[in-house]
């Protein structure tokens, strides 16, 4: 799996945008369409940063003890399965992929 | 200075509008024109001891000039068009125009409009259709965002 930044506003149906700053993940659209977007300068690869390198995300040594050390790791593998080999409640896994989304997404500028 | 490849023209441009059940309706095959004009409001100023002005800038407008082509359907661009000015006057319609055309990657621009002016010129010697070109203008933001379905 891929992780691609938004570098512009991305619409996905008639009443559905992701923002640019934001980012996708290529299991979720086409190869044609990632391609395409890509050639467009819609969105671009984001090289994900280690779990280590994320201030305040105490979970990176845990995670690291089942071959995960870096965001896009964490966010394409099925929650149920780390739940699982870490023996952590699943709501616990859900919260660290919100806590490294929120990392991976850039805010947009106010009057943007 | 190499020369662009990704050239592309008008012919394939794709249109939309709300009909008048509010439902984004695709009128490209009833109109032939779609002029978009941006502008940023801009201000001056010189002081003492130059010659040169200073620019602040401030507000963003923009208008949109649409040509319907006067059809019989009841579906079609000329049919919005006119229910719009006679039934629902003052009403916002969703525009949005997707360039070159409905496809992955396309420049998607969307506004909130309203329908300013609507001349309809009628001539006698002419056989080409006669035509609606439409004034119309956002009430808000008008966004650019990339189509990606």
């Amino acid at each position: 799996m891929t992780l691609y930044r938004v570098l512009r506003t991305l619409q996905v149906s008639e009443s559905r945008t992701i923002p640019a700053g934001d980012f996708l993940l290529s299991d979720e659209h086409k190869q044609t369409t990632l391609d395409k977007l890509e050639e467009v300068g819609a969105i671009g690869i984001l090289h994900a940063p280690p779990l280590s390198e994320l201030p305040g995300f105490d979970a990176a040594e845990q995670l690291a003890t089942i071959g995960i050390v870096n965001a896009d790791q964490l966010l394409e593998m099925p929650s149920e399965k780390i739940a699982e080999r870490l023996s952590v409640d699943r709501t616990t896994v859900l919260q660290w992929r919100a806590d490294v989304s929120n990392w991976l997404i850039i805010p947009v500028r106010a009057g943007g | 200075m190499p020369q662009t490849t990704t050239a592309v023209n008008a012919c394939d441009a794709s249109i939309w509008i709300d009909n008048a059940s509010g439902v984004l309706t695709d009128v490209s095959g009833s109109s032939n024109t779609i002029n978009m004009s941006f502008a940023e409001q801009v201000g001056a100023v010189r002081n003492f001891g130059t010659r040169w002005e200073i620019l602040l800038t401030c507000g963003l407008s923009a208008k949109f000039g649409f040509t319907a082509v006067y059809s019989t359907s009841a579906t079609e661009a000329k049919a919005i068009l006119l229910d719009w000015f006679f039934n629902k006057p003052g009403t916002n319609k969703t525009l949005k125009v997707y360039l070159p055309k409905k496809d992955v990657g396309a420049d998607v621009y969307t506004a909130e409009v309203k329908l300013v002016t609507m001349p309809i010129t009628v001539q006698a010697a002419t056989a080409e259709p006669m035509q609606i070109s439409c004034e119309l203008q956002p009430d808000g933001a008008v966004t650019w965002v990339t189509n990606a379905t």
